[in-house]
């Protein structure tokens, strides 16, 4: 009986296991089957009702109006984005761009003509503006020493007056196409390096070679051309202009000779980039001197060093007098460090080759720390020795902190 | 004992070096020069790019204007183009150009933008423009070719 108890409880709880499971999937078939129709209804209803309102006008006018709305948006996208294109292209803005650099400085000298000071040394602003597709206006005004300028004066004594205020560049430009320049006005004299590039938060010194401005004038009123051109793998840059000449600034042009000049640079792809180039100047001076003046420029850069020289020589021929030479040379080397650079440059001055003992050297070493890359702090050490026992050497330590305003 | 201490410093600093080294390599995307569809250009020699971004090539072989493009100073992608193609780093370079621009001898400036899918629209739609973005933003892009990679 009891085996046969077990026989019946082993069949009934085998059957029970063999059916329970298809009749829950059963059961779950026919949820979903009930739940997929649930869900078919409920599609018609939304196609229905989305038809309804598709047909109706304010839904389509919606519609229209959204697109139209889109339309414009892409409109004045499309827009915003050529005017700015048309302004990367260098074609007519609305900005009058304006730029510019400030620098302080402390001076320390052992020098028997100067005083340990604080000098405001420069204040430079640069004004462009690309009046039409072709045509700029460029200018530089330096305010040097941080002028006072007075309606009323405190003193009628003209040597207090303090500082400088110097239109140093200002020129019409004609940019007919890339590489081709023409510029009328007062333009920086196109004379190897330093007398182009020698914007204080970019030069690792706060004094310039002794030669500089001594040889070529600073800045000439005259007309300029620029032609730019690549021949093989060297890149050409040549100017040529005419101007009053040097001393003839301003209004009136005390002679009536003109002055023509030239500057060639070459670059090549040599190291991290080679640039060597030669400058000439030719004027007739308001002392009735003809003066020829040449230069030659070098400037090689290696990963984080610099080597820049320039070498120049002006032939005097004074009506007078005898011809004579004024030579001017120097060398720089500059090495960047992460945020710090380091310089060292010698450089020498002769006034007068035919006089003996009246040469002037100088060795100077920088350190310079980029707080950012426009606002730099500087210590300079010259030592400063001239050929002629009347003049006495000297030293002088130079701190600054120089920032750049933008940079057109 | 003192010179085993010596021993493991410095291969303890030869680790910490290998481990920067390599993090540091890690994350430098490849960068792609990019052109307009139009340029007749297929490639370019990393000689002829840096000539160009230096301004001693104004125009491309078909007398096209080039149109520089170049990423922000401190975008890291345009670190790795400036020290593998320029050779020195991106403040240096813009240092460089702002020199040239203050003194308005800056023949061919390139532009600076701040976004690649803007410099990849710009060399779209001009002929003459070349730029460079990450080599990932390039993948099924048929307005712009590609003239190089640099990694």
């Amino acid at each position: 009986m009891k085996c046969f108890i077990t026989l019946l409880f082993l069949f009934t709880f085998t059957l029970a296991c063999a059916f329970s499971p298809v009749d829950a999937i059963g059961a779950d078939k026919s949820n979903l089957e009930q739940r997929i129709k649930k869900l078919e209804k409920r599609v018609k209803k939304l196609r229905k009702k989305n038809r309804k309102i598709e047909k109706s006008s304010d839904y389509q006018n919606k519609l229209k109006k959204l697109d139209e709305k889109t339309e414009r948006i892409q409109k004045i996208l499309e827009e915003i984005e050529n005017e700015s294109m048309d302004d990367q292209d260098n074609m007519l803005s609305d900005l009058v761009k304006i730029s510019g650099y400030a620098d302080a400085e402390l001076r320390i000298t052992n020098s028997k003509n100067a005083n340990n000071r604080f000098r405001m040394h420069h204040l430079s602003l640069f004004f462009s503006k690309r009046v039409q597709k072709k045509w700029q206006f460029f200018s530089e005004i330096e305010f040097e020493d941080a002028p006072v300028m007075e309606s009323i004066h405190v003193t009628d004594n003209a040597d207090t007056i303090q500082g400088k205020v110097l239109i140093e560049q200002v020129y019409i430009e004609y940019k007919p196409q890339l590489g081709l320049e023409l510029r009328f006005g007062r333009f920086l004299t196109p004379a190897g390096i330093w007398n182009i590039f020698h914007y204080y938060p970019y030069l690792p010194t706060q004094t310039r070679p002794i030669f500089i401005r001594k040889i070529f004038p600073e800045f000439s009123d005259g007309v300029q051309v620029r032609r730019a051109f690549t021949i093989g793998t060297t890149m050409f840059d040549a100017h040529l202009y005419m101007a009053n000449g040097e001393g003839n600034p301003g209004r009136l042009d005390r002679n009536n000779e003109k002055a023509v000049g030239a500057r060639l640079n070459l670059s090549k792809d040599v190291l991290d980039g080679l640039d060597a180039g030669i400058s000439y100047f030719r004027d007739f001076d308001n002392n009735k001197s003809l003066n020829n003046s040449y230069a030659a420029h070098l400037k090689l850069n290696h990963r984080e060093y610099r080597l820049q020289s320039e070498f120049a020589l002006r032939n005097n021929s004074p009506d007078t007098s005898s011809n004579f030479y004024n030579i001017g040379a120097y060398v720089q080397l500059s090495y960047d460090l992460k945020k710090w650079t380091f310089a060292g440059r010698y450089d020498w001055y002769d006034p007068n080759n035919k006089i003996s003992d009246n040469d002037q050297a100088r060795y100077t070493g920088a350190l310079n720390y980029h707080f950012a890359h426009n606002v730099i702090g500087k210590i300079e050490y010259n030592v400063n020795e001239f050929s002629d026992p009347l003049e006495d050497d000297f030293n002088e330590l130079i701190t600054s902190i120089v920032i750049a305003i933008g940079d057109l | 004992m003192g010179l085993k201490l010596v021993h493991r410093f410095i291969f303890l600093a030869i680790i910490c070096a290998v481990f920067l080294s390599t993090s540091a390599n890690g994350a430098v995307k490849p960068v792609a020069v990019i052109v307009n569809t139009d340029n007749p250009m297929d490639d370019i020699t990393i000689s002829t790019l840096r000539r160009m971004y230096k301004n001693d090539v104004l125009k491309w072989p078909d007398g096209v204007p080039v149109i520089l493009y170049e990423l922000d100073v401190y975008s890291p992608l345009r670190a790795t183009f400036s020290m593998s193609v320029l050779g020195r780093k991106p403040e240096k370079i813009a240092e460089d150009w702002a020199h040239k621009k203050i003194s308005n001898q800056a023949l061919n400036p390139p532009h600076t933008i701040k976004s690649e899918r803007l410099i990849m629209r710009r060399v779209s739609m001009q002929r003459g423009a070349i730029g460079y973005v990450s080599l990932s933003r390039t993948k099924d892009r048929d307005d712009i070719k590609v003239l190089v990679i640099i990694k």
